[in-house]
């Protein structure tokens, strides 16, 4: 962890004397210092846009796992339904969901919804098909065990096949969770008057380069508390080592 | 089936003699095909109550297959007793995330009843595992977690126990340490062990199926001197007759080919 910090401070100091010495103007490549000052004057509207930024995500998190969960045990229970709706799933899941902003926006208006939509949209798919992949690849020995033990389909499936399906459910959870941030700054960028990525988008057209930067280190820190909280779930609900399964 | 059979016809075809029919549980087992390829023909299988069956065979005769039409996962099979069942495999099936005593209730669980853990407990400490309760499975040795399934199988309380190779995943001493306490723990249960290993199947049946053919059928061993071996000496059988063992070896090794 030292040694990590180290390298860092190293290369904002390598930045730092760089930016001064090289005589670049700092609309163009603001120095760190600078940039940390402009993070600590402008805290409160940054805390405002981050903390915006981060209930859009965690909201349509929750409401994506909420919703993925609910597709994957539907699909795997209408087998038909699967065969039909999974190539779509698969083709939908490559198409940018940031790209219906603008119809959404045209559909919603301006403000919570269209963002959450979009937000959704990119977050639905890979927990859907994680989960789904998970519940068909769960170990078909576990169930023919339960079923010998007097077991019902539907005590197999709570009981059995969906805990065994978690690795798969949280390698969802863990790339939603990657293309929420990225979703959400697109989304700003294209229409909305809160949130980190408009406030990229101001300050970049007002020229206040070190305002952005410090927007940029502000969902570099959002990202990665993300990721944290997301590996912490992983370690608390898969536990146990992956060949144990 | 007839309902009420009152003796065994001979399943080896060698004139072997006649038994008594409520000794055994007498399943009758439909053709099975794998695929449209038949791997099973009809037949007819004797366990015998509170004793311990061996099925042999080659490998890919259709071993498991045969135990899993037994246990209702394949095909069709029949039983007029309809005795209940649990099925334990070579590898121990425990569940991940499920600690080891609610792996040993996993059962009761999966059947919405009220799970026991007092006779758990009991259970495990039967099979000197009452400390690690609260462990998960990955947290015990191989051996311990076969011991785990041991006590699972013995919490479901069944008539007859079907065993797919529980021991071959263990090193030689733990496989006689668990073929022990399976013996133990297991008695006053009917037992079919589907088995590679001759010596095991020497040192623990009471009676011995070879599967073989194309379908395979289940041959009883009915020959003398391994009738003999098996109903005279009680089981777990000690190792210290070297030339009866060596023969009955050979003659088993024999009716694989």
């Amino acid at each position: 962890m030292i040694k990590k910090i180290s390298v860092l401070f190293a290369l904002l100091c390598l930045w730092e004397f760089a930016a001064r010495v090289s005589g670049v103007p700092i609309y163009i490549l603001p120095p760190p210092f600078l940039i940390l000052k402009s993070l600590w004057n402008n805290q409160t509207l940054l805390a405002k846009h981050a903390l915006i930024s981060s209930f859009e995500i965690l909201v349509g998190l929750l409401v994506s796992v909420f919703l993925g969960l609910l597709s994957a045990l539907l699909l795997d229970h209408f087998v038909r339904l699967n065969l039909i709706l999974r190539p779509v799933l698969l083709t939908l899941q490559s198409v940018p969901s940031f790209v219906l902003m603008p119809l959404l926006l045209l559909w919603c208006g301006f403000g919570l919804i269209p963002k959450l939509i979009v937000i959704c949209l990119s977050c639905y798919f890979p927990i859907t098909i994680c989960l789904l992949d998970g519940l068909k690849r769960s170990p078909s020995s576990f169930g023919d065990m339960a079923t010998v033990m007097g077991a019902k389909p539907k005590q197999v499936l709570w009981r059995i096949r969906l805990p065994s399906s978690l690795p798969f459910l949280m390698s969802g959870i863990r790339l939603a969770a990657i293309h929420a941030p990225l979703t959400v700054l697109a989304a700003d960028w294209l229409g909305a008057s809160s949130g980190l990525g408009y406030l990229v988008m101001l300050s970049h057209g007002r020229l206040q380069i070190d305002l952005m930067f410090a927007c940029v280190v502000c969902i570099t820190a959002m990202t990665f508390a993300l990721n944290k909280g997301v590996n912490m779930l992983e370690k608390k609900l898969v536990f146990w080592p992956s060949a144990s399964h | 089936m007839a309902k009420a059979e009152p003796l065994e016809p001979d399943s080896a075809g060698t004139g072997g003699g006649i038994v008594k029919a409520s000794d055994f549980y007498h399943f009758e087992i439909e053709d099975f095909y794998y695929e449209s390829s038949p791997v099973l023909q009809k037949q007819s299988l004797y366990l015998k109550k509170q004793g311990w069956t061996s099925l042999i065979g080659l490998s890919g005769v259709g071993k498991t297959t045969l135990l899993r039409c037994l246990a209702g996962l394949n095909g069709k099979t029949l039983s007029s007793q309809k005795p209940s069942l649990c099925y334990m495999t070579q590898t121990d099936l425990l569940l991940p995330w499920a600690k080891v005593i609610d792996n040993v209730v996993i059962g009761q669980h999966l059947r919405d009843q009220t799970r026991d853990y007092d006779r758990a407990n009991e259970i495990l400490k039967r099979v000197g595992l009452e400390k690690f309760s609260s462990f998960y499975p990955h947290q015990l040795s191989l051996g311990m977690r076969q011991r785990v399934a041991l006590a699972r199988t013995l919490m479901e309380d069944t008539d007859v126990v079907l065993m797919d190779e529980p021991f071959a995943a263990l090193d030689a001493k733990t496989r006689q340490d668990l073929q022990d306490y399976a013996i133990q723990t297991l008695q006053g249960k009917t037992v079919l062990l589907v088995t590679h290993d001759i010596g095991e199947v020497i040192r623990l049946s009471n009676r011995i199926y070879i599967l073989k053919g194309n379908p395979a059928k289940a041959i009883l061993v009915d020959e003398d001197h391994i009738k003999n071996l098996l109903e005279q000496m009680p089981v777990p059988r000690a190792m210290n007759n070297a030339h009866l063992w060596q023969e009955a070896r050979c003659f088993l090794s024999s009716l694989y080919s």
